[in-house]
């Protein structure tokens, strides 16, 4: 009986697909266990630090999709993560607004994620490496900005805080690096699909395809939002 | 709070476990008792192990035993294996997206599954903010509140993630493509790829993975039900040649004993002759009053006398629920039918279960031993030799009421070179002895 020789990703080649995913889901959830972790050191509040996490990525994500980047993806698909934008946005400033400022090292928190993005970005994590153009100019202002972040890190906070974040970066360069060497540091970009056909696909109506899109997305959400809710809750779980 | 080595060694320990869990998900997967399961089947335990895993960890959250590390490692082992099934189940929906008659590339089914990846990593993260959001600013203004805090925290490990999963665990169980459709698809796969056509098996996966097609779940749940209060052995299994199926079985009545025994148990996805008095609602009941209730004399009459009209309806859905190939005895036309439906069926990789017996002979179908047969479902072999130039095995089947058992014989395959007359009586006699043979106990019919 052929059975499941599919799953197995040396046999359909999938291999290279699944690993730098599951390479990359791993790093955005140690990146918002560090993210909270520190924010609980700092500012004394878990959830903080956890909150502008998620805020930045999906900015990350919003901009890849709105912006230039995701001109190839379907107006329809693109109108749904419109009608989330201002929230995410609305959300994010009531929680820079509102948050006390003189509450820990605030100053630190938020260059520390900062920093983040800058690493995510220029890693290109697949949330936006898709319909990514790379140009250099773009990537200047990242570059700055982790920049600056690395400047604080190297004069301005305890050595223990220090050795953290050392830590952290090593984690996630070498996962990052493992990503980008088992996905062959292929990009594929917007303009090497038709937009017709990727309207068509996004369009179908098949059973048992419809079917399995509910089944994928309904899984990734869940296990993102375990494993989220995991990496934050740890620090508070008795 | 933990000292920043110790949750330094919580994220290596994480790290090291989600490492462990991929490789071991990979070696579970390969097993061979999962093998014997479709993708989707695997699916669904997986999800459920998930929800129980975490729903244990729930209940022991804070005791911090080994059992939590291991609870983590296989929430770790579902996490990974539910992302492999799905990217394996990818190679099977490229080929579905292909048989909606849609020029689909590679790339174009990637994008798309691409899209849909970061609509789920949108959403989840955008829950996730909105939680998050709000926490950090009630502790802010309410530093009391960490007991709230700590139940939202327990409850929202479990409850939040098991609502998610429902959708998807639904649908799973919706899923059409089950394991016989898997291997359809990879058979279709493979002809597409040597050049040639099979209208019938396409016709089929189109009609089931791409049309509105239901599932039929309540028998399904219906048979695991039943299973094991009819749990056959299987006997001579060796004797089918798993390779050369699509096959005619042939079974026993024994009353009703043979159907339900075979459908409950037989290793083989196939398509049953079912007789059309069974299979419309219209004539369902009067034909089971007549033939079943109205015998069963112990049952007091006023009860029994309408008993026919309450199981009529019932009966009728689980006949129609097997999809079925109906017969007519009386009407040659439609028998013809029924032949060019059974040829078409084994074109698309299906089996046929056939009950040949004649009750019209012996008054009834026999409690113990094989009446005689009908011998019109040969023609089968004959209009399947006639459109693909194959011939088709037949294998006897016996369920055994004394032994719990379900015996195969040795197959006995249609020679077209000799006249059908005499090819019909051969194949329907030796069936019928082999069968005669395994009611009397003999295992090893040749």
């Amino acid at each position: 009986m052929p059975g499941l020789s599919g799953i197995n990703p040396k046999n359909n080649g999938s291999r290279s697909k699944i690993a730098p995913i599951l390479l990359d889901r791993l790093a955005n959830f140690i990146g918002l266990f560090f993210s909270s972790f520190l924010s609980g050191t700092l500012v004394n509040n878990f959830f903080y630090g956890g909150a502008l996490f998620v805020g930045g990525q999906l900015l990350l994500l919003l901009s890849g999709i709105l912006g230039k980047k995701g001109a190839g993806i379907p107006k329809r698909e693109r109108y749904r993560y419109i009608i989330y934008a201002p929230v995410i946005v609305l959300c994010l400033v009531v929680l820079l607004l509102q948050f006390p400022v003189e509450a820990g090292d605030f100053g630190f928190l938020l260059l520390f994620l900062t920093m983040q993005f800058t690493i995510f970005y220029l890693f290109s994590g697949p949330p936006v490496a898709l319909f990514q153009i790379r140009r250099h100019e773009r990537i200047l202002p990242y570059y700055i900005l982790g920049l600056l972040a690395l400047l604080h890190l190297a004069w301005g906070v305890p050595l223990r805080i220090k050795l953290y974040v050392i830590t952290y970066m090593a984690i996630i360069f070498v996962l990052e690096l493992f990503q980008r060497l088992l996905s062959g540091g292929s990009q594929v970009n917007a303009a090497d699909f038709e937009f017709k056909s990727l309207s068509g696909m996004m369009g179908m109506k098949g059973n048992s395809l419809r079917l399995y899109r509910v089944m994928v997305t309904s899984t990734h959400i869940t296990l993102d939002i375990s494993m989220l809710f995991w990496c934050v809750f740890c620090f508070i779980i008795p | 709070m933990s000292s920043i080595w110790l949750q330094l060694a919580n994220i290596m320990l994480f790290v090291v476990l989600y490492c462990l869990a991929a490789l071991l998900s990979r070696l579970i997967l390969k097993g061979r008792i999962l093998s014997d399961l479709g993708k989707n089947s695997i699916f669904m335990i997986f999800s459920i192990i998930w929800i129980v895993t975490i729903f244990y960890l729930y209940r022991n959250s804070g005791q911090g035993s080994y059992t939590s590390v291991f609870s983590y490692l296989l929430l770790c082992v579902c996490l990974s294996s539910l992302i492999f099934i799905s990217f394996s189940m990818d190679n099977e929906m490229r080929i579905v997206a292909g048989l909606d008659g849609k020029h689909i590339t590679d790339r174009d089914y990637q994008a798309a599954k691409t899209l849909l990846s970061q609509w789920s990593m949108f959403f989840s993260r955008f829950i996730m903010l909105l939680i998050l959001g709000a926490l950090s600013l009630l502790i802010e203004y309410n530093p009391g509140e960490m007991s709230t805090i700590r139940i939202l925290d327990r409850y929202g490990l479990v409850l939040l993630p098991a609502i998610l999963l429902v959708p998807g665990s639904l649908a799973a169980l919706k899923q059409p493509l089950n394991k016989v459709y898997e291997q359809k698809l990879k058979k279709y796969s493979f002809l597409k790829g040597k050049g040639f056509t099979n209208t019938s098996l396409e016709d089929r996966l189109r009609l089931v993975l791409v049309e509105k097609y239901s599932k039929r779940i309540g028998i399904l749940i219906l048979k695991s039900l039943l299973k094991p209060l009819f749990k056959h052995r299987i006997i001579g299994r060796e004797n089918v040649d798993a390779e050369s199926l699509p096959a005619v079985f042939v079974c026993n009545h024994s009353e009703i004993y043979g159907p339900v025994a075979s459908v409950l148990n037989m290793p083989y996805y196939f398509k049953p002759w079912i007789l059309n008095e069974m299979v419309d609602i219209n004539k369902i009941s009067g034909h089971i009053q007549q033939g079943t209730f109205d015998r069963q004399k112990w049952i007091p009459r006023p009860i029994r006398s309408r008993m026919g009209r309450f199981a009529g309806p019932v009966v009728a859905w689980m006949m129609q629920s097997m999809e079925p190939i109906p017969v007519y005895r009386d009407n040659g036309r439609q028998v013809l039918k029924a032949i060019h439906l059974s040829v078409e069926a084994l074109e698309a990789d299906d089996n046929i279960l056939i009950f040949p017996e004649n009750p019209l002979v012996t008054d009834g179908y026999l409690r113990e031993g094989v009446g005689e047969f009908f011998s019109g479902f040969v023609n089968i072999a004959r209009e399947y030799y006639k459109k693909t130039s194959r011939a088709i095995t037949f294998y006897a089947i016996f369920a055994n009421k004394n032994e719990r058992t379900l015996s195969f014989s040795k197959g006995i395959t249609y020679d077209p070179s000799k006249p059908f007359p005499q090819e019909k009586k051969r194949i329907t006699r030796s069936l019928h002895e082999m069968m005669t043979e395994m009611s009397k106990g003999n295992r090893n019919v040749k």
